[in-house]
C-alpha cells in the first residue's frame, strides 16, 4: 500500500510540472493551449532517442526544455503574428509535432532499459549511496525539484516582465495601453508553459522507461484536470498558494488515476477507460457551479437571507469616502 | 503638440453596412490645453481617441504628429509612451488579478524596458504609496489588495494616476465618469482637473455632460457625423452657456435635415 501511494506520488510530482505549464497558459494567460499534446511527447522522445543513442540523462533535460520552448514559440507566433484563434494555433502545432516526434525518434516508441545499458535520471539516483537510500529517496527528490520549480515560477511571476505576461492574459487592451507588446508576451509566456510541459514528458519518459508517440494524447485535460482540481482543494488568492495548488492538484489526480486502475477493475473498468474517466471527471468539475445553482434554485436553502456583503454594493466601500 | 490632418476612418469600407465615422478632420491642440469634446452618439468622440491611440487605423492620407513626430506608423502599445488613457469602462483600465502596486508597476514601467528583476522594490513601493495619498481615498494603505476588490470609483480613480504616472505628451480621457454615481463621478472629474492642472498636461476629453464640457478645460470641441462643427476657446467659450451649446447642436443638425430633404426631392 505505501509502495502503491509513493509511486502515485512519483508520478504526481512529474505531473506537477506540466501542470505548472498548464497553469500558464490556461490561467495566466488565459490561453487555451493544445501544443500540449504535442510537447509532452516531443519533451520525451528528444530525451529517449538521446539516451538511446548514449548521451547523459540529465545533460538531455536542457534539450527537451527548448524542443517544448520552440513548440510553444510556434503556437505563439502563429496566434499573434498570423492571427490564427488560440485553440486552432495550438492543435495546428500540435498536428505538426506528432509527425516530427515521429521523425525525432525514428520510430513509434523507444525502450529505455537498464539491461541494454541506458542510464536514466531515475536509474543515476537509485544506485547513489546515500544513508537516505530507501523508497523515500526518488520521491523526495522529486518533491525538491517540483517545489524548486514552483518558486522559481513564483520568482518569475513577480518580475517586471513576468507582471507584464500576468497583465497580458487579465487584460490585454490595458496592457497595450501601458506600452506592453501583448505579442511578445504571448509567446515568451507560451514558450516558458511548454518547456515545461516538454520537462515533465522528458523526466516521465525516463521514470516509465520509455517513449511513446501517442503518449500526449489528452495531456492536456489531464494538466487542466490538476489544475482545476487542486483549485477546488484549496482556494488560494496570492500567487504562491495557487502555484502550491496546481502541485497538489497534480498529486490528487495521479493518486486518483492510480486507486481507479488498481481497483476500478473491480467496478467493471478496463485500463483503456483511463482518457474516459478523465474527461467525465474534468466535465463534472467544470459544470459543478451550475449544477450548484441549479440545485440550489430548487432547494431554497434560504442563501438569499444572508447578509449583503460590502462586495455586493462596488460603490459603497467604507473605505471610499468624500 | 498634437496635430491632426486630413484624418478620416471608415468601417466595414466596401460592404453595404459601410460607416464614416471620421470624415476629414482637422485638428491642433497646442501643449497643455485641456480640450473637452463633447457630440451626440455615434459622432466619432470615442473613434477619434481610439485612432489617436492606435487602436484602429485611419484610411490612408490621414496624419497624426504628436510633439512634431508621425505616429501612425508606431503600433499601440508604442504609442503608448507617448499616451495616457483612461476609459469610459472603470474595468478597462486596470488589471482585476493584480494587486494595486503590481498595477502602478505595470503603469510606471511604461517608458522602459520591462526586465527579469522583481517589480516591486522598496523604493517604488514608497514612491506608489506617496502617489496613493494624493487621490485621498485610502488606497496606499492597501498596496497588496488585489484591484478586482476595489469599487468602480477607486479603480477609475487609479486608472488616472496609472496613466499620468510615466509623465504622458497626451492624456486621453473617454468619458471616464459616466459609468459612475454622480457622486463619485464628481469626485473623479474634481481629481482629473487637479492632475492635469499640476502636470498642465495636454488633455482631451470626451464628455456627455454639457456643463462640464464647458467648465472644465480651456477649448471645447462639438463634434457631428464624424465632423468637428464647434471649436471655441477663449472669451467666446467662457461667455456660451449649456443652452448656447444645445443650440448650436440644433442649428447643426437641422441644416443637415434639410440638406436631407433636398436629396429626397
Amino acid at each position: 500500500m505505501v509502495a502503491f501511494i509513493l509511486h502515485g506520488i512519483e508520478e504526481g510530482l512529474l505531473f506537477a510540472i506540466l501542470a505548472l505549464g498548464v497553469y500558464i497558459s490556461f490561467r495566466v494567460l488565459d490561453f487555451p493551449d493544445l501544443t500540449v499534446d504535442g510537447s509532452y511527447p516531443l519533451g520525451a522522445a528528444v530525451a529517449a532517442i538521446m539516451i538511446f543513442k548514449g548521451s547523459n540523462p540529465f545533460l538531455v533535460l536542457p534539450l527537451s526544455i527548448l524542443a517544448g520552448a520552440l513548440a510553444g514559440l510556434l503556437t505563439g507566433i502563429l496566434h499573434t503574428k498570423l492571427k490564427i484563434a488560440p485553440l486552432l494555433a495550438g492543435i495546428l502545432t500540435m498536428i505538426c509535432l506528432y509527425s516530427i516526434n515521429l521523425r525525432i525518434m525514428g520510430r513509434p516508441n523507444i525502450s529505455l532499459s537498464p539491461y541494454l545499458g541506458h542510464k536514466t535520471v531515475i536509474s543515476i539516483l537509485k544506485g547513489v549511496n546515500l544513508p537516505l537510500k530507501n523508497i523515500y529517496f526518488i520521491p523526495l527528490i522529486f518533491l525538491l525539484v517540483v517545489i524548486a520549480l514552483k518558486l522559481l515560477l513564483d520568482l518569475f511571476l513577480h518580475t517586471e516582465l513576468g507582471l507584464a505576461i500576468r497583465t497580458t492574459g487579465d487584460n490585454e487592451q490595458m496592457g497595450r495601453a501601458n506600452g506592453i507588446n501583448t505579442d511578445t508576451t504571448k509567446i515568451i509566456g507560451l514558450s516558458l508553459s511548454n518547456g515545461m510541459v516538454a520537462l515533465s514528458g522528458a523526466l516521465f519518459a525516463q521514470y516509465q522507461g520509455f517513449a511513446d508517440v501517442g503518449m500526449g494524447i489528452g495531456m492536456i485535460i489531464a494538466g487542466l484536470a490538476s489544475v482545476i482540481i487542486g483549485e477546488a482543494l484549496i482556494r488560494g488568492k496570492t500567487l504562491g498558494i495557487i502555484t502550491f495548488e496546481v502541485v497538489i492538484g497534480a498529486i490528487a489526480y495521479r493518486l486518483a488515476i492510480a486507486a481507479a486502475l488498481k481497483w476500478g477493475y473491480n467496478l467493471g473498468f478496463k485500463p483503456t477507460d483511463l482518457k474516459l474517466l478523465t474527461g467525465l471527471l474534468v466535465i463534472l468539475i467544470l459544470s459543478f457551479p451550475i449544477l450548484k445553482t441549479k440545485i440550489k434554485l430548487k432547494s431554497f436553502d434560504g442563501d438569499f437571507l444572508k447578509k449583503p456583503e460590502i462586495s455586493d454594493f462596488p460603490d459603497k466601500s467604507p473605505n471610499y469616502t468624500d | 503638440m498634437l496635430k491632426i490632418i486630413h484624418l478620416s476612418k471608415v468601417f466595414f469600407k466596401g460592404s453595404i453596412n459601410e460607416n464614416v465615422v471620421l470624415r476629414d478632420i482637422n485638428l491642433y491642440v497646442p501643449r497643455s490645453d485641456f480640450v473637452t469634446i463633447v457630440g451626440s452618439n455615434g459622432a466619432g468622440k470615442t473613434t477619434l481617441l481610439n485612432v489617436i491611440s492606435g487602436v484602429f487605423t485611419p484610411e490612408r492620407g490621414s496624419k497624426i504628429e504628436i510633439d512634431g513626430q508621425d505616429v501612425l506608423n508606431l503600433p499601440e502599445y508604442k504609442r503608448a509612451r507617448f499616451i495616457g488613457r483612461v476609459f469610459q469602462n472603470p474595468l478597462e483600465g486596470t488589471s482585476a488579478s493584480l494587486t494595486i502596486e503590481e498595477n502602478l508597476a505595470i503603469a510606471i514601467l511604461k517608458n522602459k524596458k520591462r526586465k527579469l528583476r522583481l517589480a516591486i522594490t522598496h523604493k517604488r513601493r514608497e514612491e506608489f504609496r506617496s502617489k496613493l495619498r494624493i487621490l485621498g481615498l485610502g488606497l496606499e494603505n492597501r498596496l497588496q489588495e488585489r484591484v478586482g476588490s476595489l469599487s468602480g470609483g477607486q479603480r477609475q480613480a487609479l486608472t488616472i494616476l496609472m496613466a499620468t504616472l510615466a509623465e504622458p505628451e497626451l492624456l486621453l480621457l473617454d468619458e471616464h465618469t459616466a459609468s459612475l454615481d454622480p457622486k463619485t463621478a464628481q469626485k473623479i472629474i474634481r481629481l482629473t482637473e487637479e492632475i492635469v492642472v499640476r502636470n498642465r498636461l495636454t488633455t482631451l476629453m470626451v464628455t456627455h455632460n454639457m456643463e462640464e464640457a464647458l467648465k472644465f478645460g480651456n477649448r471645447t470641441i462639438m463634434m457631428h457625423e464624424g465632423r468637428i462643427i464647434l471649436d471655441v476657446s477663449g472669451k467666446e467659450r467662457t461667455k456660451m452657456s449649456v443652452n448656447d451649446l444645445l443650440d448650436k447642436f440644433s442649428e447643426v443638425k437641422k441644416e443637415k435635415l434639410v440638406e436631407d430633404e433636398m436629396l429626397l426631392i
